[in-house]
């Protein structure tokens, strides 16, 4: 009668925890938010119940002793590469949320392949509990040190960066794909962006316009409009195309009359290879 | 002959039990609370020191102090937990609890370094690929920083399944894959110890000493396939190892199993590394023969035999079918490295060049140098004094381990592979076979370490405490050496901006620049760019860089001045390269890792700049490269090669 119990309680020690784990990774998917939360529910049916399974259909779930939980990893591990790698092969595609869950759920009947016998009961829930106690006091150590750690290396400096100012087209010119077709004498707005790591790198600066190398007659830099956040500013230039076959508008970037960054535009105003025309 | 002491009492360097020479009642005994307080104490403490080192280093990279906090934080915890995990009257739960504490602390370096993003060269790749997967579904995409990682999914498919599942993101699922396979690879090679010798402390011993390899507390902490593969490796070898054991009339079914399982672990690995695969097919291949050749000769049972073969058989099946249909690219992928480095040692030999300087132009201080250069010297001499001892051991006796002999000469393979390190090509391939060697070097010296343990064990008072000391201050050395002969500070700390260096290239504008890229560009564009640019370029902006090579040489773009050839004009039209993204420093300064784009460009480790500043201006009066954006350091252009042939007034031809 007490070897019914003892083997009763080893069963049920054995299935359990890979079935409660399997059904809470279920739970976790369906009710739990996605992030950390979800993870503790379902990482024990990703990392544990396959290869646990699979080390008790192998006959060697108490063979494996104090390396049991470390050796159900490594086949949980394999078990959920061998399953993606079947799945892809039999239908192009990977279900990758679902493919945890079934593997554990499918691989839960191979407990109750090497049931334990009265000689060898295996461990009964009271030792499971046991062990389940001293897991939960190390877990909180490494979590207690874990949080310690973070706190105190967010509040630690870091490395400064060194500042930077950026130039560049602004929409619809940056998806330019090249030489722009234009007419000759047509007027281009062209908005330019500036945007900076620091926001006294925004005053008094302008953007002006080259082109062909030369500045046009009458044509005064734009001075850069700060956004709200300061960090960044805008200019629109205006530019006269013009007549001819190939140009090069430069706007430039500039500090006082000290050219910093720049941008280009090419303009094509004939046909033919020569006016970039392909 | 020596003994050493296991919970199952003394035995012999082969496992066999021996009448206890001294009853070890003045040895130290670890099991009560203390030790679970010291455990907490010393890894919370050496946690906090390794934090402030990383942010002395971050702040000012020039000095060398936050090496020294760094070493004072590691070997905080490192000393106590040497001499609780191999002293000899310890209970199990507190040996493992150890265990599983040290694993866990030796990955603080590597987590602290970039706990929040990739950054070294391959977690991106990796980091690129799963999050590919993740999204899609669909394994095998190509991977535009390394080709080869398409081709073994083992990592990608675990961390996307546990991302979709979880809802973690990417990079926190990729922390969860790279902690667990870590402290696995660390119980793997425990495990292994404790099957060969039959005993928790040796297999602890061979855990501790494994992990000093030189790839442990960086290299194989990164998100990368490696770092999975080598935990399945080491279950692999222990799953066998337990097979073995397994030997007696009514464990047929067991020992059945633990080839089964080891069949697995192996198996597993071959779909995740390709290294792993060849370098483990090697290894059992080695042990069927040595273990044959026992049966041959009568000394080991003609079963065991036939199982190691048979396990040989069908994980070397697996990673020759894997590689032949799977992945055929890894011949050409893993070649230039072993050719490379074999023709550079037989030049270096020759005395007509191509050699390295060890810690040439190091920032690393002198003493983890002296350290590093210990290391090899200590080996040696513990690998003569484990040969020398099996001689003096009975024929019969030594006859009854093929594993324990077949994986110590597979670790002293460890010496052959010193010198590559003194050449380019055979540097970087030299320390990665140090990860699988010294796992056999681990089990060749391991019984002579416990006979020194219990020797120092017998001793009594101030001889004790000196000799005890010294053996902690060993294994402190090995640990320093190790880890700085692997990879220097650039991968190790963070720090000021360096130029050409994977780690510490990433600057803010960088990132602004990548982030810019994505927002106003788009995602998975093909653009041109330097190996350091690309990297981040991947990362924050899915672009897609050209993988540049001889067949297809973009860094021709930057190295010369003349315009490109029809050819790599039409190769990079008709794959759609959109961008060219350019670093203004190219021109002024030399890359620290020797390369701007990939080890086998022209003028590599050149030490003389190829690149003129003319060289990379000339692209601000091309019609075909429009300059949509510059800061500081950086340019991108917009290609348009139908404008190849055009000129414009006042620019460049």
């Amino acid at each position: 009668m007490t070897g019914t119990i003892d083997r009763r309680s080893a069963l049920t020690a054995r299935l359990a925890p890979p079935a409660l784990f399997t059904v809470l990774a279920v739970a976790g998917q369906l009710a739990a938010p996605a992030g950390p939360a979800r993870a503790v529910l379902v990482l024990p049916a990703i990392l544990w119940v396959p290869g646990q399974s699979l080390l008790t259909g192998l006959g060697l779930s108490r063979a494996a002793g104090r390396f049991r939980p470390a050796l159900a990893a490594v086949l949980s591990i394999v078990a959920l590469i061998a399953a993606g790698l079947l799945s892809y092969a039999v239908t192009g595609h990977v279900p990758l949320a679902v493919l945890p869950l079934w593997v554990s759920a499918a691989l839960l009947p191979l407990n109750l392949l090497d049931l334990p016998s009265h000689q060898d009961p295996g461990p009964g829930l009271p030792q499971l509990l046991e062990r389940t106690r001293w897991g939960t006091l190390y877990g909180a150590g490494v979590l207690a040190a874990g949080a310690l750690l973070w706190g105190v290396a967010a509040q630690l400096p870091t490395t400064p960066q060194q500042p930077y100012l950026s130039f560049s087209l602004g929409a619809p010119y940056t998806q330019v794909k090249g030489v722009l077709p234009a007419r000759a004498g047509q007027l281009l707005t062209v908005p330019t962006v500036v945007q900076t790591s620091q926001t006294r790198d925004l005053s008094g600066l302008t953007v002006g316009v080259l082109v062909d190398g030369a500045e046009p007659a009458g044509q005064l830099p734009a001075a850069v409009q700060p956004a709200a956040d300061a960090t960044a500013g805008t200019a629109q230039v205006q530019v006269t195309v013009p007549a001819g076959c190939l140009h090069r508008v430069e706007l430039v970037l500039q500090r006082g009359s000290t050219p910093i960054r720049s941008v280009d535009l090419y303009l094509r105003t004939g046909k033919g290879t020569a006016c970039g025309g392909g | 002959m020596t003994t050493f002491a296991t919970d199952r009492g003394p035995v012999t360097s082969w496992g066999v039990p021996r009448p206890p020479d001294h009853d070890g009642r003045d040895a130290p005994r670890f099991g009560s609370p203390a030790a679970w307080a010291v455990l907490w104490l010393t890894a919370a403490a050496g946690a906090l020191l390794i934090a402030y080192a990383f942010s002395l280093a971050a702040t000012d990279g020039t000095d060398v102090v936050h090496y020294a906090v760094f070493w004072f934080g590691m070997l905080v915890f490192f000393c106590p937990a040497a001499v609780v995990l191999t002293a000899r009257r310890v209970d199990d739960r507190v040996r493992l609890g150890w265990l599983l504490g040290y694993g866990l602390f030796s990955y603080l370096p590597k987590l602290l370094r970039n706990p929040t993003q990739p950054l070294f060269h391959d977690e991106i790749a990796h980091w690129r690929q799963t999050t590919d997967l993740a999204a899609g579904g669909q394994l095998f995409q190509p991977n535009y920083l390394i080709g080869i990682v398409a081709r073994f999914p083992g990592l990608h498919i675990v961390t996307a399944s546990i991302s979709d599942a979880t809802g973690l993101t990417v990079w926190q699922s990729a922390l969860v894959v790279m902690v667990a396979a870590h402290v696995l690879a660390l119980f793997g090679a425990c495990a292994l110890g404790d099957a060969l010798f039959g005993s928790l402390r040796a297999g602890v011993l061979v855990g501790l000493l494994y992990s000093l390899n030189s790839s442990f507390v960086y290299f194989d902490t990164e998100f990368a396939y490696e770092s999975l593969a080598m935990p399945l490796f080491l279950w692999c070898l222990a799953c066998l190892a337990r097979a073995h054991r397994a030997d007696g009339a009514n464990e047929r079914r067991r020992r059945v199993g633990w080839a089964l399982g080891a069949v697995t672990a192996g198996a597993g690995a071959v779909a995740t590394h390709h290294l792993t695969t060849v370098v483990m097919t090697a290894l059992l291949l080695l042990l069927a023969v040595v273990t044959g050749a026992g049966a041959v000769r009568g000394a080991v049972p003609r079963g065991t035999a036939a199982l190691t073969g048979w396990v040989a058989l069908a994980v070397g099946g697996c990673g020759a079918a894997w590689l032949i249909l799977v992945a055929p690219a890894t011949f050409g992928y893993l070649s230039p490295y072993l050719g490379g480095g074999a023709g550079q040692l037989l030049h270096m030999f020759s005395g007509s060049g191509g050699t390295r300087s060890l810690f040439q132009a190091s920032t690393e201080p002198v003493y983890e140098r002296y350290a590093a250069f210990t290391v090899p010297l200590l080996s040696a001499a513990l690998a003569l004094v484990a040969l020398l001892r099996r001689r003096r051991i009975p024929a019969a006796e030594r006859r009854g381990e093929p594993l324990v002999r077949g994986l110590g000469l597979f670790g002293l393979m460890y010496f052959p592979s010193l010198p590559f390190i003194l050449v380019e090509f055979g540097a970087e391939g030299a320390r990665r076979s140090w990860g699988f060697s010294y796992i056999g070097l681990a089990v060749l010296v391991t019984p002579v370490l416990l006979a020194g343990l219990d020797r120092i064990a017998a001793l009594r008072g101030r001889v004790w405490a000196a000799a005890a000391l010294i053996a902690v201050l060993t294994a402190g050395d090995a640990l320093v050496g190790n880890v700085a002969a692997g990879l220097d500070e650039d991968y190790r700390f963070p720090g000021p901006f360096v130029f050409g260096s994977d780690t510490r290239s990433v600057s803010a504008e960088l990132v602004a620049t990548s982030a810019w890229f994505k927002d106003h560009l788009g995602a998975r564009l093909h653009v041109v760019s330097d190996r350091y640019t690309g990297l981040i370029l991947v990362r924050d902006a899915d672009a897609l860089p050209a993988s540049p090579s001889n067949g297809f040489p973009t860094y021709d773009l930057y190295f010369n001045a003349t315009p490109p050839s029809s050819f790599l004009v039409h190769e990079l039209s008709s794959s759609d390269y959109s961008y060219l993204v350019v670093d203004k420093r190219m021109a002024t300064e030399l890359p620290e890792i020797g390369v701007f784009f990939e080890p086998d460009e022209p003028f590599a480790f050149g030490g003389k700049n190829p690149i003129t500043p003319g060289d990379l201006s000339r692209y601000n009066a091309l019609p075909w490269t429009t300059k949509v954006y510059e800061s500081d350091s950086y340019a991108i252009y917009r290609f348009d090669f139908s404008a190849i042939h055009s000129t414009v007034p006042g620019g460049a031809p």
